[in-house]
């Protein structure tokens, strides 16, 4: 809001060729309680005073010798640095009002004078004119800050990056000596000794999996635009995510189960980076769901329902669903945060780096899509990760599901599914 | 049997020794050189079967090094692998581009490590055998 005094301190620039006019427009604002008042009959004048003083009105008269009002309009718009130019003509002549509006005047008054419509017209233009300078003020605040943000992110991810570097150089030896010890490469190696040389290697390569993880963390935040992307079967890519994932499964007997549409067309992304979300997705279901538990990955094509501000997207939808802990609904957002695990008593067991699921986030929303999980808490547990990657170029591709020979694969109708808002649950 | 030779420019003392410790138990000659000035003057005086070049030596660095033995007709003909602990992308094709042979991120794999070497200084030692730098380039 403008207050009032401030409007009374605003520089004003009377021009005028005749005395009598400046000094009854000059005594007539003084007498409102004006302050900053200027005034001149030379209209040649007018751009250097204004250079000068930056006037946050000029009241114009518009026939005067010389230089007409109209030019010194002219001249006054090649030298305005802040957009707008609060210009109050005086006229005697109907037919000039349009003229001069159209030549940049914000308002007019009529000769001759009446002083409560000047005086009025000049408060609403001043008001106007401090009100467009607030404005500009926060524009310029807001983008001064956003640079500002911009800048610490930049740091901030440089910094990660060569930190992630200098940490590299010693865990090449720590994993190094440690992997040619549990290795017996340069002779044997009692019991103990053989434990302890493989702790040390299975510590290193945890921190390596951690520095491996926040480097890609600050690569996404560095170069969000930078995605790859390429046509590719999601079957075959689920695949070969699941031949990656196979062993940590095997290990713990836990059963993992694809059921795959076959009307998949072929999704536009980085496949690596989808692979690499899947990855992620099965490795945290893997670590949390305990032995014999139960791993299932649905994947169907998805399609949203068109409004009036969206049209129907087409969407693939992969739900990853385990049987293992569960997550309160307090905590189903935080688990995307970087380094958080809920710290139940099972969840402070898992060896992990905590942004496994904050870089699948990620790397989701880099293609357009959305990540959440669902659970009924703890009590019943099983979580589902979901998540949706928009079909972009959508063309069918041939059907390449489900020719795994010897998997529990099996095919799921072409299904619309549009039972829940995306991201309400997140 | 000929016992090829190694040269390794590394400046981290432990690395060296790491690398060092694996070739030479497998039967290379190893040589050393912790900055990249005394690299390229034993370069030139061993003409190595193959270079192990830290890319990320301080003061000169192993990428002016590489283009340095590569661009001195004495040199030029030896098989030089960059070293580095960057894993950001596009760090092969600048390791490509100062004229690494192969390239190698840490830490190093030391399962597979000393193959790997030992499959350049073949490739590079067997008259028609071509190069495809791409096929040696080993990482995380």
């Amino acid at each position: 809001m403008v207050n009032s005094s401030d409007i009374l301190k605003a520089r004003i620039l009377i021009v005028d060729d005749q005395e009598v006019n400046v000094a009854l427009l000059e005594q007539m604002l003084r007498g409102a309680g004006y302050t900053a008042i200027d005034s001149t009959r030379n209209p040649r004048e007018v751009c250097d005073l204004h250079r000068k003083n930056r006037y946050s009105l000029i009241i114009l008269d518009l026939l005067m010798p010389g230089l007409d009002g109209f030019q010194v309009m002219e001249n006054l718009k090649a030298i305005e640095t802040e957009g707008y130019l609060a210009v109050l003509v005086q006229t005697a002549q109907p037919a000039h009002k349009v003229r001069a509006l159209k030549a940049g005047a914000k308002d007019f008054v009529s000769k001759p004078f009446n002083l409560a419509e000047v005086l009025l017209r000049v408060h609403n233009l001043l008001e106007v004119r401090l009100l467009h300078r607030e404005d500009m003020k926060r524009t310029e605040q807001a983008e001064v800050r956003s640079q500002h943000s911009e800048s610490a992110n930049l740091a901030k991810t440089q910094f990660l990056a060569s930190m992630s570097h200098e940490l590299r150089t010693p865990l090449n030896a720590i994993i190094g000596f440690s992997e040619i010890l549990a290795d017996k490469t340069f002779g044997d190696l009692n019991a103990r000794q053989f434990k302890y040389a493989n702790n040390i290697l299975t510590s290193g390569r945890h921190l390596l999996q951690l520095i491996n993880d926040i480097l890609d963390l600050a690569k996404v935040e560095a170069g969000g635009g930078e995605l790859i992307r390429d046509s590719f079967s999601v079957s075959k890519a689920l695949l070969e995510a699941e031949s990656i994932i196979k062993t940590l499964a095997y290990k713990k007997q836990i059963s993992l189960e694809f059921c795959t549409a076959s009307d998949l067309p072929s999704l536009f992304a980085s496949e690596s980076k989808f692979k690499q979300i899947m990855y992620n997705l099965l490795s945290n279901a893997i670590k949390f769901t305990p032995e014999h538990g139960s791993i299932l990955v649905t994947t169907t094509l998805h399609q949203s329902i068109s409004s009036d501000s969206a049209p129907q997207t087409k969407s693939l939808k992969v739900a990853v669903t385990d049987t293992g802990i569960g997550i309160n609904i307090e905590d189903q957002a935080r688990i995307f945060e970087e380094f958080e695990q809920v710290d139940s008593s099972y969840g402070r067991q898992q060896q992990g780096t905590g942004l496994g699921l904050a870089l699948a986030k990620k790397l989701v929303e880099m293609h357009g899509g959305k990540l959440w999980a669902e659970s009924g808490g703890t009590e019943v547990k099983g979580s589902t990760f979901t998540f949706l990657i928009p079909f972009l170029n959508a063309e069918p591709a041939p059907a390449l599901l489900n020719t795994r020979p010897g998997l529990s694969a099996k095919t799921v109708h072409p299904l619309v599914d549009a039972g829940f808002e995306i991201g309400a649950s997140v | 049997m000929i016992r090829h030779k190694i040269l390794i420019i590394e400046d981290n003392p432990l690395n060296l020794e790491l690398a060092t410790d694996l070739l030479e138990a497998n039967g290379f000659a190893i040589s050393s050189a912790i900055t990249a000035e005394e690299g390229l003057r034993m370069g030139r005086e061993i003409l190595p079967d193959l270079i192990l070049m830290d890319l990320g030596l301080p003061g000169m660095d192993g990428l002016r090094a590489t283009k340095e033995l590569k661009g001195n007709p004495v040199t030029c003909h030896l098989t030089i692998v960059g070293l580095t602990a960057h894993a950001m992308k596009g760090d092969t094709e600048i390791a490509f581009k100062a004229g690494c042979d192969g390239y190698l991120t840490k830490p190093i794999d030391t399962r597979t490590f000393v193959g790997t070497i030992t499959r350049l200084i073949a490739s590079k030692t067997s008259p028609v055998a071509t190069i495809n730098p791409k096929q040696y380039h080993v990482g995380p």
